[in-house]
């Protein structure tokens, strides 16, 4: 660049301009944040190489079992069968059901809020979803363990499993467990966790369709709800989707009201009314007293799986973003 | 054709013998934001196979006018009417007349373009047919051509029906969504301003158009361009505003004598650009 222009851009160059300054240190805090995570994920990475290394990704995505000194039942043999397949299948598991309750309630509860409900009864109900929001996960977890497990138990779980169930998978229940601890409660104390995310996002995503939209689609003689299922929904659909999917990265790595009601049964579930195991109850619970070393690496291992799948869930929302449209997408 | 009522084998009645459909009455017309009235007892009557202008300032309710006539109005939290509207001798704001269906006959053509984004181009057009219950492809098919042609805009989407309609240009969103008005065959097409937000060719090809149209429609527009009015209207009327800001009509007759001898002080100082 010629001297001379390059005293006209920037600042004669002599002194750094307050918005040059400015974006200089929002360019290292963002450095620093994006350093922070490779780090912590070199760390993670170095820390669990025996599993990587000795045992290898595939088997240890798919062994099904967690035992540092596995006795076989019929040889007798011993040996290691570290696997992150139950841990794997119960976050999984757990989650999906957190969103298939907390998706369409919070989608709905928004659409409520945003189109339906008079003013003051939006502002009462926007409260008490904030209140669920501003409740301790550790709250929760009693919640499900002493609320919702025993009505679920009592009342409709059994219905489930005896109808619907049979068709849907992992959703049959198993005799042999009659036991409040399971994914299913899991999945439900999830579900409260999110359902305010859900509903704060697709709020703002629903509220941002422009009312021109709405009036074209009203002035050819649309009903409310006309509007709302063809052109509202439509079009805030990528960012109440991203919600969702935010939401769902939260569920993945929520740890302590899981571990409470989960039931920390290192197996994979054959139903989600089974106990079972989530990748970050599992560190939770076991890293403070682990000696083994190949165990230790397990579950660091385990730790860079959750890395992995929340900040690739994070990466394919932004991209879902910037590809579909920002313009109605929550920041 | 479309009624406009909900009655269960109720049509709006046939139009005596000799007069045409689309016939659009205003009869005292009063509308109100809450407490506030926008538009003082307006009475005016719109031809078939016309274009009427409105005009004014801006402020003196032209819009509210064009609203209350497909009862769009009422949608507003607060917003009321008082008098009414008569389209072929059925009284709009009668009791057993659904808004839904007035809307479906008397269309609305925005300021700004408003394609639904999350819908094609074909999907656009189609969306009032689906909205009055048409599911037969083959229907829909026909239908959106016809009206793709109709709005000129035919040979310029044929070959991207399925593309978004925000894909397109500004003064071809604004045709597509004339396509989506006249789609659902009504009577009466409103357009508030509909080349306020276009370029100048845009603007010409929409007024082409507009003349077009005048065939088979009963058209009311609001414009602020004094050209635009005398160029494609066929009937003005002007409005102004009075003290306590409400809307009323000072006078309406055909367009070139409304330029040319208007009979009131204020037509001929606005018209002739002396206020606005
Ligand atoms: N949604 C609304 N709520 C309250 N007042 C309104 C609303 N829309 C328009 N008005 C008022 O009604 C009057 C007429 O507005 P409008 O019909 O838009 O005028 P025009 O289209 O002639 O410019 C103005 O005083 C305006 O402030
Ligand atoms: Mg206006």
């Amino acid at each position: 660049m010629d001297d001379r222009l390059r005293r006209l851009t920037r600042s004669g160059g002599r002194l750094l301009s307050a918005d040059a300054l400015f974006r200089r240190s929002t360019l290292v805090a963002v450095l620093a944040a994006g350093a922070l995570l490779v780090l912590l994920f070199a760390v993670l990475v170095a820390q669990s190489w025996p599993i990587w290394a000795d045992r290898g990704i595939v088997p240890f995505l798919t062994t099904p079992t967690w035992a540092p000194n596995y006795v076989d039942p019929v040889t007798g043999a011993t040996s290691v069968q570290i696997g992150a397949l139950p841990m794997i299948v119960g976050t999984v598991l757990s989650s999906i059901i957190g969103l298939v309750v907390a998706g369409p309630l919070g989608v709905l509860v928004a659409v409520f809020l945003v189109e339906y409900s008079p003013r003051r009864l939006a502002i009462g109900l926007t409260f008490l979803v904030e209140l669920i929001a501003a409740i301790p996960s550790v709250v929760i977890g009693i919640w499900g363990l002493y609320v919702f497990s025993i009505f679920s138990r009592d009342t409709f779980q059994w219905w489930i499993a005896s109808t619907i169930g049979r068709v849907i998978p992992f959703c049959a229940e198993d005799p042999a467990n009659p036991t409040r601890f399971s994914v299913f409660t899991a999945g439900m104390v999830l579900a409260v966790m999110i359902v305010p995310m859900v509903v704060a996002v697709s709020r703002e995503v629903i509220r941002s369709v422009p009312l021109s939209l709405r009036e074209g689609h009203t002035g050819m003689g649309a009903t409310r709800w006309e509007t709302i299922r063809h052109v509202v929904l439509p079009t805030a659909r990528i960012g109440i989707l991203g919600g969702v999917m935010l939401a769902f990265g939260r569920a993945l790595g929520e740890t302590i009201a899981v571990t409470m009601v989960i039931g920390n049964v290192d197996q994979v579930p054959t139903s989600v009314f089974q106990p079972g195991q989530s990748i970050a109850s599992k560190i939770a619970t076991n890293l403070g007293d682990v000696t083994d070393q190949v165990e230790l690496a397990g579950l660091l291992g385990l730790g860079v799986v959750l890395l992995v799948v929340s900040v690739g869930l994070s990466v394919i929302v932004r991209l879902l973003a910037r590809r579909l449209g920002g313009a109605y997408v929550a920041s | 054709m479309t009624t406009v009522t909900d009655r269960p084998g109720y049509a709006a009645p046939a139009p005596a013998p000799g007069t045409e459909a689309g016939v659009l009455d205003l009869r005292s017309v009063n509308a109100y934001y809450r407490t506030f009235r926008a538009v003082r007892d307006v009475s005016l009557s719109l031809r078939p196979r016309a274009i009427t202008a409105l005009i004014g300032p801006s402020g003196c309710g032209k819009s509210t006018i064009l609203r209350v006539i497909n009862r769009m109005h009422e949608t507003i939290p607060g917003a009321r009417v008082e008098g009414s509207v008569v389209l072929d001798g059925v009284d709009l704001y009668r009791r057993d007349v659904s808004a839904v269906r007035v809307r479906r006959t008397i269309g609305m053509v925005f300021q700004k373009p408003n394609p639904f984004p999350a819908m094609s181009i074909f999907e656009n057009v189609a969306s009032g047919m689906r909205l009055a219950g048409e599911k037969k492809s083959s229907v829909l098919d026909g239908r959106v051509e016809a009206s793709l042609r109709r709005a000129a805009l035919w040979d310029e989407v044929k070959d991207k029906l399925r593309q978004p309609g925000t894909s397109l240009s500004g003064g071809q969103q604004q045709r597509l969504c004339i396509a989506r008005s006249i789609a659902v065959e009504p009577e009466v097409i409103l357009m508030d301003e509909p080349c306020s937000a276009l370029d100048p060719v845009s603007t010409l090809r929409i007024e082409e158009l507009m003349v077009e149209l005048r065939q088979d429609y009963t058209i009311v527009i609001v414009t602020h361009n004094m050209q635009q009015a005398g160029r494609v209207s066929d009937v003005t009327a002007f409005f102004s505003m009075g003290d306590d800001r409400a809307g009323y009509l000072v006078e309406s007759g055909p367009t070139s004598r409304i330029f040319s001898a208007p009979t009131e002080k204020l037509t001929e100082d606005y018209v002739s650009g002396r206020f606005g």
